[in-house]
């Protein structure tokens, strides 16, 4: 079996007045090209640090991450809880930015522009800025800027958490098809056990204090998935089970 | 990355009043000089050299302000240099005129490096302040499109830092505006608003109105380019 990510080892502990604090505790795990693999867990377990290790942001670790594949880090790309669109720029330069970044020529950006304006609904928006968008209107920007780079890798902190959940259920619709249509792999943190359900081949259960892995779910519910289905309930009370503190 | 038009006037009207702004201290000046019997063209030279020794300052200064912010507005580096630029900016700036005057002589050297003293440190301590509003999640956002280098310079931090500059700039150019007609004065510069005051100390009345005209210069400037410019600039920072 091929792996595009393995993490081995992995801890974190943080310094703080004379105290350490471990976050994270001894993570391994192995992601396959393709897959999407969804992180639950509390507050409090370590999600986002480990999304963020495993993404080369935080390079403050113990252990070891190995890219597979031959993947880059120019083929990573990262969506943002809180969107972290650049407010001084309009829709469509946010989409443009790390296009800019990977120096593609100008006439190609414009068409990866307008193609992913087109599949997110927001060609319209293309010249406002982010403060005149919605929430789900900013996630789409967030995501439309993610996958411009073509990324093979795309990484999602709580993505749908800052979302009413009618927008969220939508984005997730999209998200799933979009996933299905170019095959990146979607590695995601959530705090909600029913979007890890619904999204998710594979769902890592986290427990907090320190952050470590407790159970490794392989997720065969056939898509799409039936929120009101026996085995999605099933499903969710096992996750609620471990999670429970 | 096309550039993103910059609409800093809200009206119309708006822009029709602030150009009229600009034709106010023309006037004025005019006028003045029939009443006061100056020359208008001797009016208009002092007001004009005045301008450019102060427009070259500023010019300097937000270069080099705007260097040393990008420089030094994080890590281990801020730490070290952060005080150092409080401890300077603190130096009355005055003390520095008897030595500028010894190494560059009654010149504009010494006006525009007199200007460039005391205008440099609002703007840099402006631009400081906008940069560390700099969100944890943008930076992260920028390291994994892996941009760098110039570009990184032109779309991150200097958009960034641009409302800093414009507050930074309105508070120097006012502390400017002083210093340069201070420092014309004590130099003893030929031309220029300090010589014009010089001229006319003993002349209560058009003394008056010269501090009337350069008022309404200085007012006429902010209305026009700086205040739009600055409710610009923090709009465009609103999410």
């Amino acid at each position: 079996m091929s792996i595009i990510l393995s993490a081995k080892h992995i801890i974190k502990t943080y310094h703080e007045s004379g105290r350490n604090l471990s976050v994270l505790a001894d993570i391994n795990l192995e992601i396959s090209p393709g897959e999407f693999f969804v992180f639950v867990g509390p507050s409090g377990s370590g999600k986002s640090t480990l999304l963020r290790i495993m993404s080369g942001l935080d390079k403050d670790f113990g252990g070891s991450i190995f890219y597979g594949e031959k993947l880059k880090p120019s083929e990573i790309s990262f969506v943002f809880q809180q969107f972290a669109l650049f407010p001084w720029l309009t829709v469509a330069q946010n989409i443009e930015f790390g296009l800019i970044a990977r120096s593609v020529p100008d006439k190609k950006r414009r068409e990866i522009v307008r193609a992913e304006l087109t599949t997110f609904g927001l060609e319209k928006f293309a010249h406002a800025y982010p403060r005149d968008l919605s929430g789900g209107m900013k996630q789409r920007v967030g995501i439309a800027r993610a996958l411009a780079t073509e990324p093979r890798v795309i990484f999602m902190d709580e993505p749908f958490s800052e979302l009413d959940s009618f927008t969220a259920t939508e984005l997730r619709k999209d998200l799933l098809r979009i996933w299905r249509e170019r095959k990146p792999t979607i590695i995601m943190v959530t705090h909600i056990i029913e979007e890890a359900i619904e999204l998710a081949d594979r769902i890592a259960v986290l427990t907090p204090r320190p952050g470590k892995i407790e159970k490794i779910f392989q997720n065969t519910l056939p898509r799409p998935r039936q929120e009101r289905s026996q085995e999605f309930y099933r499903l969710e009370d096992t996750i609620t089970e471990i999670i429970k503190p | 990355m096309r550039r993103a038009h910059i609409n800093i006037y809200n009206s119309r009207k708006h822009l029709a009043v602030t150009l009229l702004l600009v034709v106010l201290p023309f006037l004025f000046l005019l006028g003045f000089s029939r009443y006061a019997h100056i020359a208008a063209g001797q009016l208009f030279s002092d007001v004009g050299m005045s301008f450019v020794r102060l427009v070259v300052a500023y010019l300097i200064s937000v270069v080099l302000a705007w260097i040393l912010a990008i420089l030094f507005y994080k890590g281990r580096r801020a730490k070290v240099a952060l005080p150092v630029f409080d401890v300077l900016q603190s130096f009355p700036a005055f003390a520095m005129l008897p030595l500028a005057t010894l190494v560059f002589g009654r010149s504009n050297t010494t006006v525009i490096f007199f200007l460039v003293i005391t205008i440099i440190w609002p703007i840099l301590f402006s631009i400081l302040s906008s940069l560390k509003l700099i969100k944890h999640e943008w930076e992260e956002a920028v390291e994994i499109s892996g941009m760098g280098g110039v570009d990184y310079l032109k779309y991150f931090l200097w958009p960034v830092s641009v409302p800093g500059l414009i507050t930074g700039s309105i508070i120097g150019l006012g502390e400017g505006w002083e210093a340069l007609v201070a420092t014309e004065i004590i130099v003893r510069m030929h031309g220029g608003l300090g010589d014009f005051f010089n001229r006319y100390s003993t002349n209560a009345e058009i003394t008056a109105l010269g501090i009337a005209g350069l008022l309404i210069l200085i007012f006429s400037m902010n209305k026009l380019f700086w205040l739009p410019l600055l409710e610009s600039s923090h709009r465009r920072m609103e999410e």
